[in-house]
């Protein structure tokens, strides 16, 4: 090998590694934005399906146990669906609600929805079985709301989904993070879902009631 | 001269080796993270697939409800109704006699998704329904629905209620081989 071989060599070595050095960063920021995307996508499709289920169990009556016992008769009336518009659900109290002031004159709208249903072999939205001591007044309730965090400017969003504990006590579980909206809006027999998220990617999902609930 | 021709050829070799593996690890893992995040699409949507198929069946063998006779119980294929009994009352209240008069089904279906060279379970669904009759017309006038996913629980919750019988074990699935295209 002499000196032109050399150099030579070692100028196509170059070539080939500045065009690596320059490929290699955007092939990962473009593969790093497919990722996230994939992500979110799998992430929301997840939560989607967690709601979408939650919705289709709305207003469950046992009602083989109900036509045993007259117990049902004592009963508050089932209200299946609960949708409170920019609104988040409290911890203080079951079912309670406080508006989301420092929210309302920004672009951010988050609705809540509280769910209630009489409980046979149901699980809540992170896996946990809905117990009898799980229930309020012989219910469950279940419920999904945004809670911010941080600055009005730049607040991430988390999507919580609100049960009761063993002692009837409000527990709130997150299952999504980086939420910018969340709107539900309640038709007849079909309950629809809109998730923006802080990618500004929104996603809609119309549900179909199944049982038949006093709204 | 040739001392120099083995420090160059040592020296390149390994640097382009290294630099090989570095290229191919990185490829590696992110094929890895892009198979995992497929699986668990795929999943999702096989879950998804499953469960619309069962609710599609389970509105149809609600459908057979009301429109005949039906005995006490009906084995359907992956589909079965029983006819649930009413409360006896001793009390002969108008509210105890109305309740005698209504009938009350409960109709359970059981699909899987199996693949369609192994055979393996990829997912499951299990829905129950009670409809109770109007006595009047025989339409349903109460449906409430719910999705089985524990059968151990299932189980002990069946055992605590003596009208019911625990039929999850005798339901044979409506299998349903994973589409291909």
């Amino acid at each position: 090998m002499n000196l032109v071989e050399l150099m030579l060599s070692i100028s196509l070595l170059t070539i080939v590694l500045a065009g690596l050095t320059h490929a290699v960063p955007v092939l990962q920021k473009n593969m790093d934005d497919g990722r996230a995307l994939r992500e979110e996508v799998a992430q929301v499709e997840q939560v989607l399906q967690i709601i979408t289920r939650s919705i289709q169990q709305a207003g469950f009556e046992d009602i083989i146990k109900g036509q045993s016992s007259n117990s049902r008769s004592q009963k508050p009336p089932l209200v299946g669906i609960q949708v409170f518009q920019q609104a988040t659900l409290t911890t203080d109290k079951v079912g309670k609600t406080s508006t989301q002031q420092s929210y309302l004159a920004g672009r951010r709208q988050t609705d809540a929805i509280l769910i209630q249903h009489e409980t046979y072999g149901h699980f809540d939205c992170v896996g946990r079985k809905i117990t009898d001591k799980r229930t309020h007044q012989g219910l469950s309730r279940i419920g999904f709301f945004v809670q911010f965090r941080g600055n009005k400017g730049n607040a991430i969003g988390t999507l919580m989904c609100q049960s009761l504990t063993n002692n009837g006590q409000v527990q709130n579980d997150g299952i999504l993070t980086g939420v910018n909206d969340f709107l539900i809006y309640l038709e007849d027999d079909v309950v629809i879902v809109e998730l923006t998220m802080q990618s500004s990617r929104q996603y809609h999902k119309s549900i179909a009631l199944q049982n038949q609930i006093s709204l | 001269m040739n001392r120099a021709k083995g420090k160059n050829a040592g020296f390149i070799l390994p640097i382009t080796l290294g630099l090989i593996s570095l290229v191919g690890l990185w490829g590696t893992i992110l094929i890895e993270q892009m198979h995992r995040q497929s699986d668990q699409l795929a999943k999702s949507w096989q879950e998804k697939f499953i469960f619309y198929k069962a609710q599609e069946h389970l509105g149809q063998c609600l459908g057979i409800v009301g429109l005949q006779e039906l005995p006490t119980q009906r084995w359907g294929q992956c589909c079965h109704v029983e006819a649930m009994t009413n409360p006896t009352s001793t009390k002969t209240s108008t509210k105890s006699s109305k309740l005698a008069l209504q009938k009350s089904y409960r109709v359970s279906v059981h699909h899987e998704l199996i693949h369609p060279i192994s055979n393996q379970i990829l997912g499951s669904s299990r829905l129950q329904a009670v409809v109770t009759l109007s006595p009047t017309n025989q339409a349903i006038s109460k449906l409430s629905w719910r999705e089985i996913f524990d059968l151990h629980w299932e189980q002990e919750l069946n055992a605590l209620q003596p009208k019911t019988n625990y039929i999850w074990g005798q339901l044979p699935a409506c299998k349903h081989p994973l589409p291909t295209n």
